[in-house]
């Protein structure tokens, strides 16, 4: 019997599903008109923030890895490769802002949400081979203030209690936590 | 795992990010809008090559072709240029609407063109790759 594991994959997995329908439901949202396409709001990293403390840093990095790879199937290589570069730098930053004990919930996922805008905008600039882009940058800055607040506030009401539930959880399946 | 059920909602620290973020938004925002000058030209790039410029002394409709079949329409007016006609799906160039400063652009990603108004007084001369 190795119940950590499988507890592990199987928390791995739901992460990966909160994060694939939180992108769905935003795609679903009426893009702002002047964005520049494949960029998005950066909601599902919701999934993510609760995946660094829930599953740790090497899960958030699959539940990252996996939102990615679903986004490049569905919307094709560039939104994929924008949410790849995305995910993976604002993950980074986050997870230092975790470690660094200093920060908050909404710190670290307002810092998160706006090194992922940037280096989508990064992305889309080289893809165009055009600084151009980065003319949209203040409006995706300040947008991720906002996003990162909210996603941040809605981590950090999650989180703890969540925490308690799975340590419970962990320890009636015999795991000593 | 106990750190993190002391984690803060809100920590004194995240005003520093938070402040750091407004801060580069106030930062590009100059970048976006620095070069307000009178433009001279409309400069069209495909795939950040330069591919033709047209003077915005005379007004005119001018057809475009993009990357993936993709063609729009250049209007040039004497208050500003944009494009209509956008074959692309999700028409993001046509509702950028008309630009008239020096260094503001419309880009149309699936064709991989943009379309930037040049000879200002503070031109931003710089491309990537």
């Amino acid at each position: 019997m190795n119940n950590s594991r499988s507890y592990f994959i199987t928390r791995c997995a739901l992460l990966c599903a909160v994060a694939v329908v939180l992108s769905m439901l935003e795609s679903m949202l009426p893009a702002p008109v002047f964005l520049v396409p494949g960029c998005r709001l950066g909601l599902s990293n919701l999934a993510i923030i609760i995946a660094i403390p829930v599953i740790g840093s090497g899960g958030a990095l699959s539940v990252a890895l996996v939102k990615s790879m679903l986004i490049l199937i569905t919307r094709g290589v560039t939104a994929g490769v924008m949410s790849l570069a995305g995910g993976m730098l604002s993950l980074c930053v986050m997870i230092l802002l975790f470690r660094c004990k200093r920060f908050g919930f909404v710190g670290a996922s307002v810092a998160g949400a706006a090194v992922h805008n940037t280096a989508q905008l990064a992305v889309a600039a080289l893809l165009m081979s055009d600084i151009r882009v980065f003319s949209f940058l203040w409006l995706y800055l300040l947008l991720s203030i906002v996003t990162g607040a909210l996603t941040g506030t809605a981590a950090g009401i999650i989180i703890p209690p969540l925490i308690k539930v799975l340590k419970i959880n962990d320890k009636t399946a015999g795991r000593s936590g | 795992m106990r750190r993190f059920e002391k984690m803060p909602l809100f920590a004194r620290a995240d005003i520093i990010i938070i402040l750091l973020v407004a801060l580069l938004a106030l930062a590009s925002v100059l970048f976006a809008f620095g070069g307000n000058g009178s433009p001279k030209y409309a400069s069209v790039k495909l795939n950040g090559k330069a591919k033709a410029e047209y003077s915005l002394d005379r007004t005119g409709e001018y057809e475009l072709s993009g990357e993936n079949g993709i063609t729009l329409t250049l209007v040039i007016e004497k208050d500003g240029v944009s494009v209509r006609h956008a074959e692309c799906p999700d028409k993001l160039c046509e509702k950028t609407g008309k630009i008239s400063g020096a260094g503001q652009s419309i880009i149309c990603l699936p064709a991989k063109i943009s379309i930037s108004l040049e000879g200002g007084s503070e031109e931003i001369d710089a491309a990537v790759g």
